[in-house]
């Protein structure tokens, strides 16, 4: 299952790999924009697309629309933020996100999250 | 009523906030324990600071937070952050503090964002150099806390900008 982890912040990226690596998710590539994200969606498909919000170039919200536009419903999104007042999740929630994950957060927390919206491997 | 129409220092609910978003970025992404000290109103203190992570914020007051660290405090933060060795850490230690900065001042947002207005921060900027300080040009309001943090101390800055006369702050 390949990941593609889009956050302006090495530290963040990082921090998402070493959970990723942990529960055995070893494939995946990086972008620090919503526009190199693009970029790297376009180059390959991925199965599960990490976002941050806050970002430069191309925020989070507007890179999950254009990826919605471009690349349709399925891919799940899920999007690590600080943004956790309820306007700001029905605003992601409708711009195509399929799940959230507030900072700070434990391993444990992205963990489930990422489970939760992994579809489950056929047995 | 904003912090400014006290008169006097900034509205203690907005430090007791910051404070708290502290304690729980802390405690959550670096899995460290802060003491907090008294917060110093308008001092003119320069905390000891080789890294330096700024984020602003703007809603119904508008200003910045500023997270000061020694590059030893900052190391060991990455380190934690990373669950790296400190010594093997050099590029890394920038951004690791700017996205401190950045999740201290987003809990501090979505804390003051309780009463469902909204509020917007900006992206994170961080500068290393040696015994750095800031100087702000535009008139505002600030506190300095000091948290000890194992063997060091870091400090956190709450800058406040002034309101206009004819009105609340600009938004961005």
């Amino acid at each position: 299952m390949r990941f593609l982890i889009v956050d302006d912040s090495s530290t963040m990226r990082r921090i998402i790999v070493n959970t990723l690596v942990k529960i055995g998710h070893e494939d995946y590539v990086e972008a620090p924009n919503g526009r190199d994200g693009l970029d790297r969606l376009a180059a390959a498909p991925v199965d599960v697309i990490i976002t941050d919000w806050n970002m430069p170039e191309m925020n989070g919200l507007e890179f999950v629309r254009a990826v919605r536009e471009q690349h349709g419903p399925d891919v799940p999104i899920l999007m690590v933020t600080t943004n956790a007042a309820r306007d700001d999740i029905v605003e992601a929630l409708r711009a195509g996100v399929t799940n959230y994950v507030v900072k700070p957060f434990t391993s444990s927390t992205l963990r489930e999250k990422i489970d939760a919206i992994v579809p489950a491997k056929p047995a | 009523m904003s912090s400014l129409d006290r008169g006097h220092g900034i509205e203690p609910s907005l430090v007791g906030s910051l404070t708290s978003a502290a304690h729980e970025v802390f405690e959550t992404m670096v899995f460290r324990s802060l003491t907090a000290g008294a917060p110093l109103h308008d001092t003119g203190l320069r905390p000891p600071a080789d890294v330096v992570g700024t984020v602003g914020f703007t809603g119904d007051v508008s200003g910045l937070v500023t997270l000061y660290a020694t590059l030893e405090a900052a190391r060991e933060i990455a380190g934690a952050m990373f669950a790296l060795d400190p010594l093997g850490l050099d590029d890394d230690i920038a951004d690791a503090i700017g996205e401190l900065a950045n999740m201290v001042t987003g809990v501090f947002r979505t804390k003051l964002a309780g009463n469902g207005r909204p509020w917007a921060i900006s992206v994170p900027t961080v500068v290393v150099g040696t015994d750095l300080y800031t100087k702000y040009l535009t008139a505002g309001r600030r506190v300095l806390r000091s948290f000890g943090m194992g063997d060091h101390e870091i400090f956190i800055e709450l800058v406040v900008a002034e309101t206009p006369p004819d009105g609340g702050p600009e938004r961005s």
